[in-house]
């Protein structure tokens, strides 16, 4: 993950001023305590991500950041041929935020919502250690988790929920087949919802093909229980959950 | 005089049409150009950009254009689904909920068999909201709806159905009158629901069915109870065709309980329905007025779901627009949505669901009135509804109703009338500590004050968990202590 190296960075950086060899994207850096995120796009308009680690000391300063691409061509993130691998950016740095989180791999997982520009990010209070229900467990529900084993979001609403899903059709069992995704994993399964409840510990896929039960699922128990649940002509061998405050997407 | 006629509509049409065009002028019909060609870049991310840009500008999603350009948007986002889903992928939550959601807005109200062909074929839940008010206006595209009944695709002969029963259910009610020959097809269409062959067809065909008066949908459910042994008997499993025979019963209940009821009460009673989901201020609180008048119209079967219904829209427009919502005097519009919240708890104080004491928790009502105070006993059983509620993806007015929930039901337990299992209890002291750091300010005073209201001795080494956790608050913590100290009398 680590594609830029960023020179003299003091501060999480909140807004850069574009040299003439980049172009940055429109929202690309928030802080996150420790970490910062930068996402560069280059003139061709190939963006690549990047998390930097920086010192929250220097606030209102104007610093010089390279960024540097590894090399040429094969991985689709580079520059265009002929292009220079590397250029600077005058960026000005600004202090926000808290001092991060007090340890280097919840850092990281929430530097991740930034660097892929989630519309939301978790605070150091809601990245807590795996955790599961009676019938469900933390490694099952952290099975696409890439820090499964020492961090995650999970929404209580989403663990009781699921839990009188599963009393109410009759105690059967209901094997999860998705849970949280940190955003890395998101943009693996499904680049094409970065923002997916996935993303924020309250959604879950329980693998279904039963007509009777999915019927039962979409009409009953998950209404029910407060749950969200996806059309189920989109998801035809799982059926999507989630516990998502405020509505449901249209349709669901 | 129908050339006279004609011409006026053309000149009251190009009136309207340059109007519109006046206001996208220059450098705006540039943008909204650029916005229209991006909508068909093969990159969905720039496809997601110019729709949010066209979403977040009233007057550019009212040029005339716009529907019929969202309408292809929504079309080659659904192909982007099918081809995913055919891949075995996940499409959850993307910019095809979000451009069915604005294009529906947008064309409600000018329907043709085209555009609700295309409504209709979408990818929805067939008990979705959208559901409902797209099947309220289908009777009109009964034609549509016995055609989709027809095709391969089991999902649009289910939606079939259920649309169906919303058309029926409408064309009942009044609001939007079906011919008999429209109210003909749609029965079609539900008959043929109920032989289906696939099972989720014919739950839809039941959910349908349940809302009907007439004899033509017992006979309907009696054969279709008839068939579901000798489907169980060609393979289907038996779990199934139970669970399908008591919905069916529950069905003709239903239908029986509304069979049973004189005609004419049963159409004041719908009249009364009616009236309560208008726009117009007096005539819902005169139908309100109805309802709690006659305990038969109060304790009908359909009564609960209808006021329920109304109490969420009413909640909703409150909270978005509270001036617009207001169409009488500000007096009268409170004292409206105050009755209307306590006769929906009559209704289902004695039923709570989980879903029914969401739309309750989070209407609007002062945190220390008497429906909070009534509220309060229940609240350990809907924790989690609470605990939703307290989520910081929620706006401040309803995380400071959830925060006075969450408070409620720890001094429902610490004082020992509605004891919390240790797990939630534990689940509630740490969303209270969490919400004593919440961003806005008025929902972690509104801890405080909640504490301060309804703490008692079990309060105590919460608020010392507080001052651990945050020596920041010591003042807060310290006049909250004297506060319970003080009611409690010690």
């Amino acid at each position: 993950m680590m594609l830029l190296s960023i020179c003299r960075c003091r501060s999480p950086v909140q807004s850069i001023t574009v040299g003439p060899a980049l172009r940055v994207a429109d929202n690309p850096v928030v802080n996150a305590g420790s970490w910062a995120a930068v996402s560069v796009q280059w003139a061709n308009g190939v963006e690549i991500h990047g998390t930097v680690s920086v010192d929250p000391n220097a606030p209102d300063t104007m610093e010089t950041v390279t960024v540097t691409s590894r090399g040429w061509g094969g991985q689709g993130w580079m520059p265009a041929p002929g292009a220079n691998p590397t250029a600077n950016a005058t960026v000005q740095i600004r202090s926000a935020g808290a001092p991060g989180c007090r340890d280097s791999r919840k850092d990281a997982l929430i530097a991740e919502y930034i660097a892929y520009g989630l519309s939301w990010v978790p605070t150091c209070g809601e990245v807590i250690p795996p955790i599961g229900s009676f019938h469900f467990s933390a490694q099952e529900i952290n099975q696409d988790n890439d820090y499964r084993d020492y961090w995650t979001i999970t929404k209580d609403a989403m663990l009781d929920g699921l839990e009188g899903i599963r009393a109410d059709s009759g105690g059967l069992p209901m094997p999860v087949s998705s849970g949280y995704r940190n955003p890395a994993s998101q943009m693996r399964i499904n680049p094409s919802s970065p923002n997916s409840r996935h993303t924020r510990g309250d959604a879950v896929d329980i693998r279904e093909t039963d007509p009777g039960r999915r019927e039962l699922f979409k009409w009953t128990l998950g209404p029910a229980h407060g749950a969200c649940v996806e059309p189920l002509s989109l998801t035809p061998t799982w059926v999507h959950f989630d516990w998502r405050p405020g509505n449901c997407p249209v349709g669901w | 005089m129908k050339t006279q006629l004609l011409l006026t509509c053309c000149l009251v049409l190009t009136d309207w049409t340059s109007s519109i065009s006046a206001q996208i002028q220059g450098s705006d019909s540039i943008a909204l150009q650029s916005h229209y060609r991006d909508l068909e870049s093969p990159d969905p991310a720039v496809r997601g950009r110019a729709f949010e840009k066209l979403r977040s500008d009233r007057e550019l999603l009212n040029s005339p254009e716009t529907a019929e350009r969202l309408l292809t948007l929504l079309l080659r986002e659904r192909e982007d689904a099918m081809r995913r889903v055919a891949l075995g992928l996940d499409v959850e939550d993307g910019l095809r909920e979000q451009v069915l959601g604005v294009a529906w807005e947008l064309w409600a109200d000018k329907l043709d068999a085209r555009v609700f062909r295309i409504f209709a074929t979408d990818f929805y839940n067939p008990g979705s909201e959208y559901a409902r008010s797209l099947g309220a206006k289908a009777g009109r595209f009964a034609d549509v709806l016995l055609e989709l009944s027809e095709s391969q695709d089991r999902s649009l002969r289910e939606c079939a159905a259920a649309l169906s029963g919303y058309a029926l259910l409408e064309g009942r009610m009044g609001s939007v009158p079906l011919t008999d020959a429209q109210r003909e097809k749609l029965r079609r269409v539900l008959d043929a629901a109920s032989r289906d062959l696939d099972f989720g067809v014919r739950v839809a065909a039941v959910q349908s069915l349940s809302n009907e008066r007439d004899e033509w949908a017992i006979a309907v459910l009696e054969q279709m109870y008839e068939r579901e042994s000798s489907l169980h008997a060609a393979g289907e499993p038996q779990r199934r065709a139970e669970e399908l025979r008591s919905r069916i019963r529950e069905a003709m209940a239903a239908i029986r309980t509304r069979a049973a009821m004189p005609s004419r009460d049963f159409e004041a009673l719908e009249a009364v329905y009616r009236e309560l989901g208008s726009s117009r201020l007096p005539a819902k609180a005169k139908a309100l007025d109805a309802l709690v008048k006659r305990e038969d119209f109060l304790g009908f079967i359909d009564t609960p779901e209808r006021l329920l219904r109304q109490l969420g829209v009413e909640t909703k427009a409150l909270r978005s627009q509270p001036i617009l919502a207001q169409q009488g005097s500000p007096d009268e519009a409170a004292s409206f949505y105050e009755r209307l919240l306590m006769t929906t708890w009559q209704a289902w104080k004695q039923r709570l669901t989980s879903r029914s004491f969401r739309i309750l928790a989070e209407a609007v009502y002062a945190p220390d009135s008497a429906f909070r105070r009534e509220l309060g006993p229940h609240v350990g059983r809907f924790l989690v509804e609470v605990l939703r509620m307290t989520e910081p993806e929620n706006p401040p007015p309803l995380r400071i109703n959830g925060v006075w929930l969450l408070v409620s039901a720890m001094a429902e337990d610490g004082e020992g009338r509605a004891p919390l299992a240790a797990e939630r209890r534990s689940r509630a002291s740490s969303a209270v500590l969490r919400l004593t750091e919440d961003k806005d300010q008025s929902v972690r005073s509104s801890v405080f004050e909640a504490l301060r209201r309804l703490g008692g001795a079990w309060a105590i080494p919460l608020l010392e968990r507080i001052y651990d956790r945050e020596p920041s608050l010591r003042e807060e913590v310290e006049s909250t202590r004297e506060a319970i100290a003080k009611r409690s009398g010690q």
